[in-house]
């Protein structure tokens, strides 16, 4: 079955950039598994998305760009800012005179326009009792932002004899890689695709990965490119 | 008029820019040895950090440990051929190195803060250290 018939390279980019519904993505994940084409097309559109994604990653502001925005909005938002910046320095000559104004605010917006925090965990040590020290550090961190409110994005990337805490069969957490998966949606797991070609060539293993496992072309690379985009790196 | 509030607008965020680039530049290294799997780890990176000193000696080095890695900052510690590691510490630490421990690793390891070492400072958590440490620019360093 060829890989055009099945999902469309529109289709297949909304799944890179991750704008799928969760059953869209599974439909995905199970094709993946068994099509190898489809594979390397995936890893292939990941690849020139990170490379997209380096080249246009300076400068950082504004967050929204302007080039998008009609000539007539551009003045309009001119206006607007020119009008904020008259309206920010008369209310910032009032409020200067009048008692300080509530710090509350001030923390509230702030925390709300800051980026997640994210952050990559690596794994590539298989002793079990490594994994296990691996998920209680992820389920640690992800337990500090939710009670501290803040954002999270986090990825956990197995390579090499880490692979082991996401095959199926294998795991000796599967089930707990389940649970967090669920309890945490900023978290996912993710898989080497040259781990996995090594393992099936080397023992001739049809590798199958836990549900919900995102494969990435190279774990090494996609360390190195999360590092680039501003990813905390932490080696469990 | 609007055209110069466009203009307006954009020197504001280009101000923004460059203060930014600016702060970047003004930085010297800044590096965090992270140590979560124990004292042979422990040594590997004390050896490290004075071989670092050596030849860059204004790096800014922290070190953050967690889960068994941090064993080496309590008292009466020794390396496996006996040899104290408090020795070493007070001297990387008088040279400006730190030292965190990671509270959540102690409580669940039912380890007396009082047994941790006077050069070492005890953090909510290591893993969370480090991930703020590297969104202030230190670069992650695992012996």
């Amino acid at each position: 079955m060829s890989t055009e018939q099945k999902f469309s390279d529109e289709f297949l980019n909304a799944f890179v950039d991750d704008q799928l519904s969760l059953e869209e993505r599974q439909q995905v994940y199970g094709c993946l598994a068994k099509d190898d084409a489809l594979n390397r097309q995936v890893c292939e559109l990941r690849k020139m998305h990170s490379l997209v994604k380096l080249a246009y990653e300076q400068p950082p502001l504004p967050p929204q760009g302007l080039k998008s925005l009609s000539a007539g909005r551009k003045l309009g938002l001119g206006l607007a800012a020119g009008l904020a910046l008259i309206v920010g320095g008369v209310a910032g000559w009032f409020l200067h005179q009048s008692p300080a104004p509530p710090p509350v605010t001030v923390a509230q917006a702030t925390s709300e326009a800051r980026d997640p925090t994210k952050v990559l965990f690596h794994v590539s040590d298989g002793h079990p009792e490594h994994l296990r020290n691996a998920l209680d550090e992820v389920e640690g961190l992800m337990q500090h932002y939710r009670k501290a409110h803040e954002k999270a994005q986090v990825e956990v990337v197995a390579n090499g004899d880490g692979l082991s805490l996401l095959l199926a069969g294998i795991s000796p957490y599967a089930e707990r890689v389940r649970q967090m998966q669920k309890e945490y949606p900023g978290l996912k797991f993710v898989a080497c695709q040259n781990t996995i070609d090594r393992i099936q060539h080397e023992v001739g293993l049809t590798v199958k990965l836990l549900p919900g496992v995102e494969v990435i072309d190279s774990g090494v690379a996609q360390i190195m490119r999360r590092q680039q985009e501003g990813w905390a790196y932490i080696q469990v | 008029m609007r055209k110069m509030c466009l203009l307006s607008l954009m020197a504001v965020l280009s101000f923004g820019l460059i203060q930014v680039n600016t702060s970047y530049a003004a930085d010297g290294d800044k590096v965090i040895y992270h140590v979560n799997l124990g004292n042979e780890q422990a040594t590997d990176a004390l050896r490290n950090i004075q071989n670092h000193l050596a030849v860059d000696p204004k790096v800014k080095i922290v070190v953050v440990t967690h889960s068994a890695g941090v064993d080496f900052l309590l008292q009466g510690a020794e390396d496996k051929n006996g040899n104290p590691y408090e020795g070493t510490v007070e001297k990387l630490a008088a040279k400006g190195v730190e030292f965190r421990v990671c509270k959540i690793t102690l409580e669940r390891r039912h380890i007396d803060p009082k047994k941790v070492i006077p050069e070492a400072k005890l953090v909510p958590s290591g893993v969370v250290e480090v991930t703020k440490l590297q969104q202030e620019g230190y670069a992650y360093l695992k012996p």
